[in-house]
């Protein structure tokens, strides 16, 4: 049976909603990620990164993020063709782009704001298409009276 | 080998990595029998081998593209990334059995080109 009109949609917004959070969790997580690493002398030794970055509460926070992204990604791919989802987390390089213009005042220059449009564009694109391929499940075999007669015969070896 | 070729290499097998990752994450996903609930994800996250290797997957692509980091500068580590794209859509195409259609496909081409002008300097 070919999921009702309503049941769609319901799939739909679920997707949709766990995307967009899936998106929000993504930049989240490097800005934290990049907060946690920034300050560490450039001839620190691995080790040492390793341990600066450990002892900052924010690092904990990415790690939780990160957590939370996995689970949220399931319960995306459930829903949705991977190749919808995927290419439409590309949204998080925009989101990366504007926030860096917006908090940290880096310079939007005009071929950056083409590529956004560019991405933008894509991902329009991709959110026009059906969020999950159709796959009819096989009907289950009913057999007549009959034919069930003759089964039964054939399974019977007197 | 130069370091350049050598990181692109590296670049692009940390994708290919994370395009497998992401197809075990998917085949996991239809597969989990416990429901979408976070606990169920993780019940199957510990018990399924699809979900493993994909987490697997994740880890050797994260130190793969930290190498390559090392060796290029962002302007060409980050549009070289953007081919996981096309791996994804290539895996989900061919083993997933997927319908791509026209629209998917030029939507990933206009973000392999918003992505380059985006990070490569004018």
């Amino acid at each position: 049976m070919i999921p009702s009109f309503h049941d769609q949609q319901l799939g739909r917004r679920k997707v949709y909603m766990g995307l967009a959070l899936a998106i929000l969790l993504c930049s989240t997580s490097q800005v934290c990620w990049k907060y946690a690493t920034s300050g560490i002398a450039n001839d620190a030794t691995a080790i040492q990164v390793l341990l600066a970055t450990c002892s900052r509460p924010i690092f904990w926070v990415a790690c939780g993020l990160y957590i939370w992204q996995f689970f949220n990604w399931m319960v995306v791919l459930k829903h949705a063709d991977l190749s919808f989802a995927q290419p439409i987390t590309a949204v998080s390089y925009v989101a990366v782009g504007l926030s860096a213009w917006l908090i940290f005042k880096e310079p939007m220059p005009p071929q950056k704001i083409a590529g956004i449009s560019l991405i933008l564009l894509g991902v329009y694109f991709i959110s026009r298409t059906p969020h999950k391929t159709y796959r009819p499940k096989p009907a289950p075999v009913v057999l007549e009276p009959a034919e069930q007669l003759l089964v039964g015969a054939a399974e019977d070896p007197r | 080998m130069s370091q350049y070729t050598f990181g692109i290499i590296l670049a692009v097998t940390a994708m290919l990595l994370e395009a497998i990752g992401q197809y075990c994450f998917k085949i996991s996903a239809d597969r989990n029998e416990h429901g979408s609930h976070p606990l169920g994800v993780l019940r199957s996250a510990l018990t399924h081998h699809w979900m493993l290797t994909g987490v697997f997957c994740f880890l050797a692509d994260a130190a793969l593209w930290t190498l390559a980091l090392k060796r290029l500068p962002l302007s060409i580590v980050f549009p070289v990334g953007s081919i996981c794209f096309v791996f994804v859509a290539i895996l989900s195409r061919v083993i997933l059995k997927e319908k791509l259609g026209t629209p998917r496909w030029v939507g990933i081409g206009l973000i392999l080109a918003g992505v380059a002008l985006v990070m490569v300097p004018a």
